[in-house]
């Protein structure tokens, strides 16, 4: 494994990791979200 | 074609239970979506992870998973730390310097600055600039185009069913839709490409396999690639500053902080997510030529057959779904932006100033359908589609963005006639620098442009259809400090209510 095999690795295990956390602080807001607006709504 | 060969029957269920999904997410959203501004700017809600979400994925469309896996392909590691790394440095000057300016100023619209700072006739010209530049004929194309590779059926066909998607859910539920569309498709884009790339690297023995017919400057940073060249590139990336769905999201964020952390937080997921599309282009070629792809392989196709050639059954339709949604994801926001731009920025102030709220939020959904086929048409009957986008890139940059950097950053004399003169420059000028290189130019098949070769006392010049932005923009400036010199200092209404 040379050094471009490892940064690309190192990447791809960021983007999968970052996705991952940014998707879980997204259904927290979202939810929160749309339920406000679903009772402005009402 | 890859389909026959590698894209088996549970992939396509994969591809069609996403879409049924994306329409589903549309009608949910449909139920809250009480008023334009809520429709337009998600009710200035958006936090930090939906925008990255958004961001991420609306700002990298096909054209950037192909064009620089192809880049790659050809030239080696300079699509990344050439090409990619310079034009990130717009998205930090845009998170810096844009994002607490525009946000506060609670606009709706791009042209909406315009009016703001200039009047209606400056809002009206950016309003078409902004509307030719949104029509998502580009991005239907290149839905068809994947369709057709992937899944075999006729691109017209492929861009019209995934399209009739998006176009759906987009009139459905607005911005919240498409901002919640957009993050699962933020999702399959980045863990797909992240986990294909690295199979595909295994497959065909590493970066060490390239070294072995690596042509030279391959591993170069700038490729033996001149800087000016790079930067021509990189100044052609300007529309970024003035990208009505760029700003749209922006408008759209609690605040200006959730704004300028959401393009840092998307500059980094875009830093590791473009290195993968380089090392896949890089990758596609070992894989050539060891004999695992065709040897004919069109370089743009490249990361797409390496990617699906690495992955197993069931994760090639997810892969598929991704890159489906890479352009989807574009279609639907561009098509809300024409659509608003149509009714909010020029149906309104022309003919309806009074519209009320159920108006706009109608005219606003004709408009979308308006745009919508009209890149539809566009997208199939015109063959030289890149060469339109670079066009209506150039056309919306040199019109609007030496008023729109004048309004957010001087604070001197700004008068209306600045304005309303720099958009008419600008778009004088770029449709008589395009008129003047067809007619003096040469057209060069290799790069798909025209060149103006001339010499003047024996040194020999060349002037690049490309390089329309170093004439049109100082132009405009000067369409803008003439309009300043005489116009009329009266500023329009300032802080009109935004609907």
């Amino acid at each position: 494994m040379n050094g471009w095999d490892v940064f690309t690795w190192f990447n791809a295990v960021v983007l999968v990791v970052a996705t991952s956390l940014i998707f879980i602080f997204f259904l927290r807001d979202a939810a929160g979200i749309l339920k406000q607006v679903g009772r402005e709504k009402e | 074609m890859i389909a026959n060969t590698l894209v088996s029957p549970l992939d396509l269920a994969v591809v069609v239970v996403y879409l049924l999904f994306m329409i589903g997410i549309g009608v949910y959203v449909y139920r809250k979506v009480p008023s334009f501004e809520e429709f337009m700017v998600a009710g200035r809600s958006m936090t930090t992870p939906i925008l990255v979400c958004t961001l991420a994925s609306t700002y990298y469309g096909l054209e950037d998973l192909f064009g620089t896996s192809e880049f790659a392909y050809n030239d080696g590691i300079v699509a990344y730390f050439g090409y990619t790394l310079l034009s990130l440095s717009i998205y930090v000057f845009a998170a810096f310097a844009l994002a607490k300016r525009l946000r506060r100023e609670k606009f709706i619209s791009l042209p909406e600055i315009l009016k703001r700072y200039y009047g209606r006739d400056a809002s009206i010209l950016g309003a078409v600039a902004s509307f030719a530049y949104s029509i998502p004929a580009l991005s239907l194309f290149a839905l068809g185009r994947v369709c057709e590779v992937t899944l075999g059926i006729d691109a017209w066909v492929g861009a019209l069913v995934l399209g009739a998607v998006a176009l759906a859910y987009t009139l459905l539920g607005g911005l919240w839709a498409v901002a919640i569309t957009d993050t699962i498709q933020f999702v399959l884009m980045m863990v797909t490409v992240a986990i294909g790339v690295v199979l595909l690297m295994g497959d065909v023995g590493g970066f060490a396999a390239v070294e072995t017919f690596a042509p030279e400057g391959y591993f170069a940073p700038l490729g033996g690639m001149p800087i000016w060249l790079l930067i021509a590139y990189v100044a052609s990336l300007l529309s970024l500053l003035v990208d009505p769905g760029f700003y749209q999201r922006i408008f759209a964020a609690r605040s200006d902080r959730q704004a300028r952390n959401a393009i840092f937080i998307a500059i980094g997921i875009w830093l590791a997510y473009d290195w993968l599309v380089t090392a896949g282009g890089m990758l596609a070629r070992a894989a050539v030529h060891q004999g695992a792809l065709p040897a004919d392989l069109h370089s743009n196709d490249a990361l797409l057959s390496g990617v699906i050639l690495a992955l197993p059954a069931g994760l090639v339709g997810v892969f598929l779904a991704g890159v489906l949604a890479t352009a989807m994801s574009t279609t639907d926001s561009y098509s809300l932006v024409a659509g608003a731009n149509l009714a909010y920025d020029i149906h309104r102030p022309l003919r309806n100033p009074d519209a009320t709220d159920s108006e706009l939020m109608r005219n606003t959904k004709i408009g979308i359908v308006i745009s919508w086929i009209a890149g539809f048409a566009l997208a199939f009957v015109f063959d030289r589609l890149m060469a339109l986008w670079v066009f209506t890139a150039t056309l919306l940059t040199s019109m609007v963005l030496v008023p729109i950097m004048v309004a957010i950053f001087w604070k001197g004399k700004r008068t209306p006639l600045a304005g309303t003169l720099s958009c008419l420059t600008g778009l004088v000028a770029t449709i008589g620098f395009y008129l003047a290189i067809a007619w003096l130019g040469v057209e060069n098949e290799t790069y798909g442009t025209y060149i103006w070769s001339f010499s003047i006392g024996g040194v020999p010049y060349e002037v690049w259809q490309e390089y329309a932005l170093y004439f049109t923009l100082p132009i405009s400036v000067l369409g803008f400090l003439v309009g300043n010199l005489f116009g009329n200092d009266s500023q329009p209404p300032a802080k009109e209510a935004s609907t």
